[in-house]
């Protein structure tokens, strides 16, 4: 899964770890969905969208759907 | 829940039930050698500092339930790991202790090489378990 989430918070020139906080994930949390190394669950992939104003397809995408 | 409010949780178990599995056990142990106690008491002093380390378990057990998802994948990718290396070992001494009088491994150090496994399951698990395990489309038949 592909997602565009460290865009999108540069965008809002939040930190990781500003993030975190926002999602009530740690850091650490936030890096391994950035960089692709875990993908979140539903509830917190619609956690993030919330946050930025979109829908999850605007920031997840399906790597195997493109 | 955050995350940093589960950990300081887990912290306000893991120091005290550490220092209290020191102490035990170095005074139940003193307690034991130099004097004749009764059996029922020697049983109660003997599961003292065991339970200080159950104590743990469970604060460690709580703050997996409790820190985010992903941090509780990584603990349980370990656990997994931990729990398959644990088992490849005890079957495999074991059957060297039956077949070729290897020395009897004592069952209470088991915890050991389990807590080795599941640090090493929690940092390099993710190696192991993003390629070459997960399942593709083509292996669903």
């Amino acid at each position: 899964m592909k997602n565009s989430l460290r865009e999108l918070r540069a965008e809002k020139g939040w930190s990781q770890a500003s993030l975190g906080d926002r999602l009530n994930i740690s850091r650490q949390s936030v890096n391994a969905i950035e960089t692709g190394r875990y993908d979140p669950s539903l509830p917190l992939a619609f956690k993030i969208a919330r946050l930025f104003d979109l829908s999850i397809e605007d920031v997840f995408s399906d790597e195997e759907a493109v | 829940m955050s995350p940093k409010q589960a950990k300081r949780r887990y912290c306000r178990v893991f120091f005290p039930s550490m220092v209290g599995y020191l102490i035990s056990t170095f005074t139940v142990s003193l307690i034991t050698k130099r004097w004749e106690i009764s059996v029922a008491l020697d049983i109660t002093l003997a599961i003292i500092p065991a339970l200080f380390v159950i104590w743990l378990i469970w604060g460690h057990g709580r703050w997996i339930f409790e820190t985010d998802e992903y941090e509780r994948f990584r603990q349980t990718r370990g656990v997994l790991i931990a729990v398959g290396a644990t088992l490849a070992f005890t079957t495999v001494w074991g059957f060297m202790e039956m077949l070729v009088d290897a020395p009897k491994f004592p069952i209470f150090y088991i915890i050991v090489p389990f807590c080795a496994a599941y640090s090493f399951g929690t940092k390099f698990g993710g190696h192991f378990t993003r390629k070459g395990l997960v399942m593709n489309d083509e292996d669903i038949v």
